[in-house]
This record gives C-alpha cells, sequence and structure tokens, in this order.
C-alpha cells in the first residue's frame, strides 16, 4: 500500500470526521486524497521536500465546511448500507452511542419530569415512616451512572447503635432509579447489612458485586454448590455487604480513612472470592488497574468486567451474556459460552475462543482475534488488527476498520452476499466472488448467496476473505 | 489580487464548465489546467472545487463517472451535460455583455 496515499487518506478521513459515515463521504474521500496524492507528486517532481509537499498539499484541500454541509444534506440516501448495523469506528460508534443517548434522554423528558416528581414524594414517604419522629442527620444520594442499578440514596444514622445492640446494621438504604425490565421508575427499600468474617452462607444470594480500585480480583469456585462463599486476600480492609434481595457487594475501605488512601491509590488490596458452584444471576467486576481472574466452569446469567488498565482472564465460563469494557486492558476468554458478547476497549487487545450468540466487538487501536463460532458477528477498529476464525458460517457478519488490517476466515459450502468498501485497501477472497471485485466498493456473490449478507468495510485497511 | 478573486470566485461555474467543455476531466486535472492557463496566479483549493462539482451536478449540468487509472488509483470523471452546455453558453453570453459594458462604463475614452 502506497504509505503517503495512506496519509492523505487518513487526513482528509479527519478532516470531514464531522460528516456521518456514507457512501459519497468515502467516495468524497477518495478523490480528494487521490487529488492531493497527485498534487504531491508533482510538488516533489519540482524538487520540493516530502515532507513540504504533503504540507503544501494539504494546504491546497482549504475550508472543506460547504463540502460537510453538502454531506450533511444528503440524509439517509446517502448513508452507507452497513450503517444501519456496523461500527465504522471507535469514535464514530462512541459518537453514534452518545446521540442514540441523547434522543432516548429527549423522548423521556417529559415523562421523567412527572415520575421525577413522583419519585421524591416516594422519597419523602419513606423517610416519613422510617423516622416518624422526626430525621436528624444527613442523606447521601450516590449516582454511580448506571441506568440498571438507578440511584441509591442512604441515609446515615444520627446516632451509634447503643452498646449491646446488634450493630450490623449500619445504615437505612433504599434505591430509586429507571429500569425498563422493573417498568420504568422506582423507588424501593433494600435494606444492607454489613457483614464481618470471611465466610458466610451462600444461600438466598444470586449476584456478587466487587468493586476494586488498586488490587487485583480473583473469582474461585468451590464444586459444593451449597458451599459458603469465603472471601480471602487483603480482607482487613475490605468493606462486605449483603443486601436484603440477595447482593453481595465488597468495596475497598471499611472506613473513610482507608477509602481515602485506596480511591487515591495509596493502599491496595486483592480480592480473592470463592464461590459455590451454581448459577449466579449476576457477576459484576470493576477494576481500575487491577487484574481480573475468573476460574474456569462459571455458571452465569450476566458477567460483567471494567476495568481502567486491568487486564482479564476467563476461561470456560458459562454466560448468558458477557460484558467487558476497558481501556487499555486486555481480554483473554478462551473455551467461552455465551449468548451475546459486548467487548469495548481503547487499546487493550481481545482475544476470545469459544461458541457464541451475538458479539459485539469496538476497539480503537487494540488487536482482535476471535476463534470459534458465532451466529451474529459485528466487529469494529480504528487502527486495531481483526482477525477472525469462524468454524460455521455465521448468519450475519459486519467488520470494519479504518486503518487496521481484517482477515475473516469461515468454511467453504454456504452461499453469501458480501457487500465491501474500501478507500485505499485490498480486497483479497480465496471464495469465487460474482460480482465487481475490482472495484473499491460493491455487492458480491458467492454461490447462491444463501440469504445472508456478509458486510466489510475499510479506509485504508486490507481486507482478506479465506476459506477455513 | 483580491478583487480580480472574487470576480473569478463568482464565475466558478463557468470556468469548472468551460474546462469540461474542452472534453471529460478529472479533478485533478482540471484545477492544474486553470492555474496553468492563468499562469500559476489562479486555482481552486480542492474544497471549493468539490463543492462546486457537486452543485453542479445536483443541478444537472455534469455527470460523473469513475474510471481506472492505473494500480492503486481510481478517478472520477466529470463530463458536461446537455444542459450544462446550454447554460455554460448562456455564461458566456452574459459575460460577454456584462463585459462590453462595464468596458464601456469605465473607459475615459470619448466617443
Amino acid at each position: 500500500m502506497d504509505n503517503m496515499r495512506t496519509r492523505f487518506v487518513i487526513a482528509v478521513t479527519g478532516r470531514l470526521s464531522a460528516a456521518a459515515d456514507s457512501t459519497a463521504k468515502v467516495e468524497l474521500i477518495e478523490e480528494l486524497s487521490e487529488n492531493l496524492h497527485s498534487r504531491w507528486q508533482d510538488l516533489v517532481a519540482g524538487g520540493m521536500g516530502e515532507d513540504e509537499a504533503y504540507a503544501r498539499a494539504l494546504e491546497d484541500l482549504g475550508n472543506v465546511d460547504e463540502l460537510l454541509a453538502y454531506l450533511e444534506s444528503l440524509g439517509p440516501e446517502g448513508e452507507l448500507p452497513r450503517q444501519e448495523t456496523g461500527p465504522q469506528d471507535f469514535a464514530g460508534e462512541l459518537l453514534q452511542g452518545v446521540k442514540e443517548v441523547f434522543h432516548e434522554t429527549v423522548n423521556q423528558t417529559r415523562d421523567a419530569v412527572d415520575q421525577a416528581k413522583s419519585i421524591f414524594r416516594d422519597v419523602e414517604a419513606k423517610l416519613r415512616e422510617k423516622y416518624p419522629d422526626g430525621f436528624k442527620g444527613k442523606v447521601y444520594v450516590r449516582f454511580d451512572g448506571d441506568e440498571e442499578a438507578g440511584v441509591r440514596a442512604e441515609a446515615a444514622e444520627p446516632e451509634a447503635a447503643p452498646e449491646g445492640e446488634e450493630n450490623s446494621e449500619k445504615g437505612w438504604s433504599f434505591s430509586v432509579g429507571y429500569n425498563k425490565s422493573r417498568g420504568g421508575f422506582f423507588c424501593e427499600n433494600s435494606r444492607v447489612h454489613r457483614v464481618e468474617g470471611t465466610a458466610l452462607p451462600s444461600q438466598g444470594l444470586k449476584g456478587v458485586d466487587v468493586q476494586v480500585v488498586n488490587g487485583d480480583v480473583d473469582i474461585l469456585l468451590d464444586d459444593n454448590p451449597e458451599a459458603e462463599i469465603v472471601l480471602d486476600g487483603d480482607v482487613e480492609n475490605l468493606e462486605i455487604r449483603v443486601s436484603d434481595d440477595g447482593v453481595l457487594s465488597i468495596r475497598q475501605g471499611n472506613t473513610a480513612t482507608s477509602s481515602f488512601f485506596f480511591l487515591r491509590g495509596l493502599a491496595a488490596a486483592d480480592v480473592k472470592l470463592t464461590l459455590p458452584r451454581r448459577f449466579w444471576d449476576f457477576v459484576q467486576i470493576s477494576t481500575v488497574n487491577g487484574d481480573v481472574d475468573v476460574e474456569v466452569g462459571l455458571a452465569v446469567g450476566q458477567l460483567s468486567v471494567r476495568t481502567a488498565s486491568g487486564d482479564a482472564r476467563i476461561s470456560d465460563a458459562d454466560c448468558q451474556e458477557l460484558i467487558f469494557k476497558s481501556a487499555s486492558g486486555d481480554l483473554d476468554g478462551s473455551s467461552l459460552k455465551s449468548g451475546s458478547i459486548q467487548a469495548e476497549t481503547a487499546s487493550g487487545d481481545i482475544q476470545m475462543t469459544g461458541v457464541f450468540g451475538s458479539v459485539r466487538i469496538i476497539t480503537a487501536s487494540g488487536d482482535v482475534d476471535l476463534d470459534g463460532c458465532a451466529q451474529s458477528l459485528r466487529c469494529g477498529s480504528a487502527s486495531g488488527e481483526i482477525g477472525v476464525c469462524l468454524e460455521q458460517t455465521p448468519e450475519k457478519l459486519d467488520v470494519s476498520s479504518k486503518s487496521g488490517d481484517c482477515e475473516i476466515v469461515i468454511p467453504d459450502g454456504e452461499g453469501f452476499t458480501l457487500q465491501f468498501s474500501t478507500v485505499s485497501g485490498d480486497l483479497d477472497s480465496e471464495f469465487s466472488l460474482v460480482g465487481p471485485i475490482g472495484a473499491r466498493s460493491g455487492e458480491a456473490i458467492y454461490l447462491d448467496g444463501g440469504g445472508r449478507t456478509f458486510r466489510v468495510s475499510s479506509i485504508s485497511g486490507d481486507i482478506a476473505l479465506r476459506q477455513r | 489580487m483580491s478583487i480580480s478573486a472574487d470576480t473569478l470566485r463568482g464565475h466558478t461555474d463557468t470556468i469548472i464548465l468551460t474546462q469540461l467543455m474542452r472534453g471529460d476531466n478529472y479533478g485533478y486535472e482540471i484545477n492544474k489546467t486553470i492555474q496553468q492557463r492563468t499562469g500559476g496566479e489562479y486555482g481552486f483549493k480542492e474544497a471549493t472545487l468539490y463543492t462546486a462539482f457537486k452543485r453542479l451536478e445536483s443541478a444537472g449540468l455534469i455527470s460523473s463517472y469513475w474510471g481506472e487509472d492505473g494500480p492503486g488509483a481510481r478517478r472520477r470523471y466529470y463530463a458536461i451535460t446537455d444542459e450544462g452546455r446550454r447554460r455554460w453558453e448562456e455564461n458566456t453570453r452574459d459575460w460577454q455583455s456584462t463585459r462590453a459594458l462595464l468596458d464601456a462604463l469605465i473607459s475615459l475614452e470619448e466617443d
């Protein structure tokens, strides 16, 4: 691939990044970058240095505001067909997500105002019920930004419990928030008990929520499904709570002082949690810089792992849903079985093997390596390399990159329709496709088309379609 | 050059149509020809040129098609339509008329 041509493609793509991705945009990028490349060649042939010629050629691009307005004016007709389901790149995906959230928020605002009034009336009623003689103290409201978790409010007791009384209850809390599956806005009691010790009965518990700032998290399994939950590691500074609705919560910092040190990275504590080997509704793990290790054979409804820089290793897990989000952490998932997978990273690499239903992977610069079976696959990266090797032909496949190369390996024998688009990358196929393969974009058919459509696109990355 | 540039900017569409009257061509070559014909004194920024292309194309005055120009490159060629030819003739007549008026208005020669 011509390096300077690619530089111009990337530069022009950047200038037009404000416009939604569309066929017209891709073609305009191709035209403009080709012209700038020709201009650069002429300048260099005239004796100008390569870098100076590159800068001069870019100057000749001029103000692109009118072109952006033109692209905007095209509306949905100018959009790429793959736009409906396919991520273009990480930044584009984020922008699209923000737009969707914005529209969703606007749509819900009117109802939300009415329902928020109702919520606050409920909050007031519950406070009056709990403290009929009046409440003297503070109400803490924590926003964790998670729609499903909603907003949690905790009323701190004004005075310590008298000596001799049970003091396992450190506070009273209720949850308010918005949850579609629970019918919209809700406000309900949730009594939380603080737990002392490192072993607690597992009966009645259905979910685990571990949030760690500084330290690793290991999830281990005890083959006895009735076994106690055992907490090991640096347990002395951990706060362990169990709610009435069956959620075990583990946080770093059991005093204001220790919390302060954890939050500022001055203290670290590893968490080793042994769970009985049975089905769990959910296991949520969040770390900043710690690694997460999930032992072989966890059966769970939703497994959610979020890290900033920590890596995650998950082996032989059976999940209905797997969520992995990280900035620079890698995901190494082996022999997984999951109905759906959502994995997003900035620079972290994602490597997974297993059997999957619906897979959605987005990275900015992280590489993707997926091996196994997937019913439907959406995979997008800006500069990361994408490698997908599937044992069965998927029903849907949508792979896109900006500058990273993509290699897709699927078995022979099943037909499909390939919609492809690239600006300066090459498309190389081992399948005997019928269609405009020499072109930069188009639709080609393998065998009878198979009733399934695969979409691949890139700006400057090469795309290879191989037979398994 | 600022007055000339402003004047020329008002005739961007006619300048491009004129180049396409000579035959189908692609953006960079059209701009290069314009620069050569003005001794390097005038040329379009790429964004200006392509904004004009899109405007002319949506008005039905030009059409475009992809052509292969060798390995690693393909170019979109632009061609003038019959409607574009009529518009070019109309614009050049207008300009001749305007120029004659301007010559008369700014000339110090007596009749």
